[in-house]
């Protein structure tokens, strides 16, 4: 018999391991992103009928420090206490119907990655709390608790305009310093998050990054009487929840950098212009989809995934993928192909016309190019896509080319008596001519 | 590229007129789903139309989709549609399938004139997504063994190596084992797509397929055509009902149905109908009959065509 104490085995992870695996995973745009996160889910307590209008979230992103600042309502203190600073989501916690924050580890991954220092203040409807924590410091601490450094409860009538949550960040990472002063890297983030909350947006939320305003450039297909994109809609019962789910297939502006599948789960974009095999190109070794080529470039799908229990949703931690494994998102992935192949075919019809000699009749074209561009919510949809049918082209009559030279200024006396200036018009207008009368039953 | 309709006339193909009789057979079961004629059927129709005929005739089928890949001769085809109820829909089977709508019970025979590929299996794919609880799905492909020191070859540049069945080789490909390489192959296909399919599909909800075609035949090529049913596990109950093991020549697993084809002359089939059906052949006045003719002729008899040569107009 080994002695009862010296039969335990040391398990439990260092912070400093346990930090330092935490943030290698995910790239600091994606970890501020997840801060963004929160504020959704915050603007989804504090209005579950998902109008956002009014409410905002600025971010700063300086080489001194990182702020991201909002009035989504702020986090109730049982909230902060029992569950926001726990790593990892505890069971039992109360889900927010539809929320974007799913693991429980956005918030503090994001600060570990920016900085050595942070303070969250928070104020709700009736109560306000900071949290000011030095990760250094943490980590030499034996104990996992932060610490309220101020805390009020049973507060009366904080306005709305005051109920929000403000992170700062100081001093920050090296490399994170370095990153912010970067024009690029900040046009980077920029895209990033229009791209990610593209539909928090549409529904009024105001993102600002270092003070200017992130436009919201509204998801839209192709759309006509002749085109019209495919629709499914269709809802998944799993493990006592449910999913719903939206696919949209079609085309719309030729673009080899936007064309792919778009992937959103609960509103958050998690996968953007995916041209890979796991939204099925190349499936069936190229005979159900080709792998993505630019003549798809006008390709576009979109797949929502909509579920109060936000652990029903394909995705991965750090929301920069689907989790591939996912039953349900294996069993959209086939009604995807379904969706997808009618548009691949019309765009290789579409490609072939473009390259036939005779210009004159290219009746793909002209359905493209008339098709107005609409927003998914509002476009008109069908069970398919709806692309013109092949049409037997239209037999023109065999044409023949007549040249002859005459005297200049009987031309001229011509072009004066049928009105024309060119000669052209001149041989084609004195050819009818003689034809109405001469040859015409 | 002209099909196989050119050089063949399909309804003149015994093996395959008797199979066409006993899938027309085994559909009529389905009837426990819903009424036959409301089902719709999926075909190849050539320039024949064959199975059309024979299924809008005895099953009343009304809703027929005819896949013709041959463009070029669209005016052809649309001349020897031999019923009002037959939509032909020109392009490739891999462009068709998915854009037609799936809300009703189907019969689709993905009844192909060449070798297994991955062409098929995406079509049979495209079937297994789609098609609802209730729906038959039937594929016939050609399953000749390529000549020795090929085959492999040939059937891994035909489907992808990922998709061959582990530890074959050329031997196993011999005779009749290309057909049942095919099978498996085939059959690997539905179930993976199926399972795809059940995500998120909660246990009593799910969709099953089984196998209910597995025949093997030769009237000039070895041929196999394999097929079943797929339906939802909360109908698994009128799958039962359906009884289609009652079906001789229904085989649920690896052992195929072999249809043989009896050389008989018309006197000959008339002597032995009279003494049919009967409980052993032995018992059958065979007269001058080779008794292995026999033994196949009183399998398939209800099923036999009779061929008479006629000038007709």
């Amino acid at each position: 018999m080994v002695p009862k104490e010296t039969n335990i085995i040391d398990a439990s992870p260092t912070k400093d391991f346990f930090i330092r695996m935490l943030v290698k995973d995910i790239e600091l745009t994606r970890a501020i992103i997840d801060l963004v996160d929160n504020c959704v889910d915050g603007a989804l307590r504090t209005r579950p009928t998902k109008n956002y209008e009014d409410l905002e979230v600025r971010i700063e992103a300086t080489p001194k420090e990182f702020r991201i600042v909002d009035n989504c309502g702020g986090i109730p203190v049982d909230l902060a206490r029992i569950y926001a600073f726990r790593f990892g989501r505890p069971e039992g916690m109360p889900q927010i119907p539809h929320s974007v924050g799913q693991f429980g580890v956005g918030m503090k991954r994001a600060l570990f990655k920016l900085g050595s220092k942070f303070t969250i203040e928070s104020k709700t409807e009736t109560s306000r709390f900071v949290v000011e924590e030095d990760v250094n410091e943490w980590k030499a601490r034996k104990e996992w608790q932060f610490h309220f450094k101020e805390l009020e409860v049973d507060l009366k009538n904080v306005p709305p305009s005051e109920r929000g949550t403000k992170i700062t960040v100081a001093p920050l990472q090296e490399s994170v310093a370095e990153d912010f002063g970067l024009d690029n890297f900040l046009s980077r983030l920029r895209y990033e998050i229009r791209q990610a909350h593209q539909q928090t947006m549409d529904r009024g939320l105001a993102i600002s990054l270092n003070g200017i305003p992130l436009q919201s450039h509204p998801l839209e297909l192709s759309s006509s009487e002749e085109l019209q994109p495919a629709f499914l809609e269709k809802t998944f019962s799993h493990n006592g929840g449910s999913v719903d789910v939206k696919v949209y297939a079609g085309i719309s502006k030729s673009d080899p950098r936007a064309a792919g599948w778009y992937i959103y789960c609960n509103g958050r974009m998690i996968m953007g212009a995916d041209q890979t095999f796991t939204t099925g190109w190349g499936e069936g070794g190229e005979c159900t989809i080709p792998k993505y080529h630019n003549q798809f470039a006008r390709f576009r799908g979109f797949a929502f995934f909509d579920s109060d229990e936000a652990g029903l949703l394909p995705w991965n931690t750090t929301k920069t993928g689907v989790d591939a494994d996912s039953p349900i998102f294996r069993a959209v992935r086939l009604q995807m192909l379904t969706l997808m192949r009618p548009v691949i075919d019309f765009l290789n019809r579409l490609d072939a016309e473009k390259k036939e000699v005779e210009a004159d009749y290219r009746p793909l074209n002209d359905a493209v190019d008339k098709a107005q561009p609409a927003s998914v919510a509002e476009v008109r949809t069908s069970s398919h896509f709806v692309s013109p049918k092949p049409a037997p082209r239209p037999t023109l009559p065999r044409l023949g080319r007549i040249t002859y030279n005459k005297p200049l200024d009987k031309i001229d006396k011509v072009k004066k008596a049928l009105k024309v200036s060119t000669l052209k018009d001149v041989g084609e207008k004195t050819f009818d001519y003689f034809y109405e009368r001469e040859c015409e039953d | 590229m002209p099909g196989s309709y050119v050089s063949i006339n399909y309804a003149l193909r015994p093996a395959k007129n008797i199979e066409r009789r006993m899938l027309c057979e085994a559909f009529r079961r389905l009837l426990e789903f819903g009424r036959i004629e409301s089902y719709r059927y999926i075909g190849f129709g050539s320039t024949y139309f064959s199975d059309f005929s024979l299924f809008h005739k005895s099953l009343r089928i009304t809703d027929n989709v005819s896949i013709e890949r041959d463009v070029e001769n669209r005016k052809r085809f649309e001349f020897n549609r031999p019923y009002n109820c037959i939509r032909l829909e020109f392009g490739e089977s891999n462009s068709v399938l998915p854009r037609l709508t799936w809300d009703v019970r189907t019969i689709v025979w993905l009844d192909y004139d060449y070798k297994l590929d991955q062409g098929v299996l995406t079509d049979v794919a495209f079937v297994c997504a789609n098609a609802p609880s209730g729906s038959i799905i039937v594929v016939t492909v050609d399953a000749r063994p390529e000549e020795l020191g090929k085959r492999l070859e040939s059937l891994k540049s035909g489907v992808g190596e990922q998709k061959l069945p582990q530890g074959l080789s050329e031997s196993k490909l011999g005779e009749w084992g290309t057909a049942n390489v095919c099978r498996r192959i085939i059959a690997n296909e539905i179930d993976s797509t199926i399972n795809a399919r059940n995500g998120g599909r909660q246990h009593g909800t799910r969709f099953l397929y089984k196998q209910i075609f597995n025949f093997h035949y030769s009237d000039t090529a070895k041929m196999l055509t394999v097929g079943g049913i797929i339906y939802d596990e909360g109908q698994a109950e009128l799958e039962a009902k359906c009884g289609f093991e009652h079906l001789e020549f229904v085989k649920t697993g690896e052992e195929p149905y072999t249809i043989e084809v009896p050389s008989l002359t018309l006197r000959e089939i008339r002597h032995l109908d009279k003494q049919l059906p009967c409980k052993d052949t032995h018992d059958l006045d065979a007269h001058s009959i080779p008794e292995k003719d026999i033994s196949h002729y009183a399998q398939i008899y209800r099923y036999f065509p009779a061929f008479v040569e006629a000038e007709i107009g």
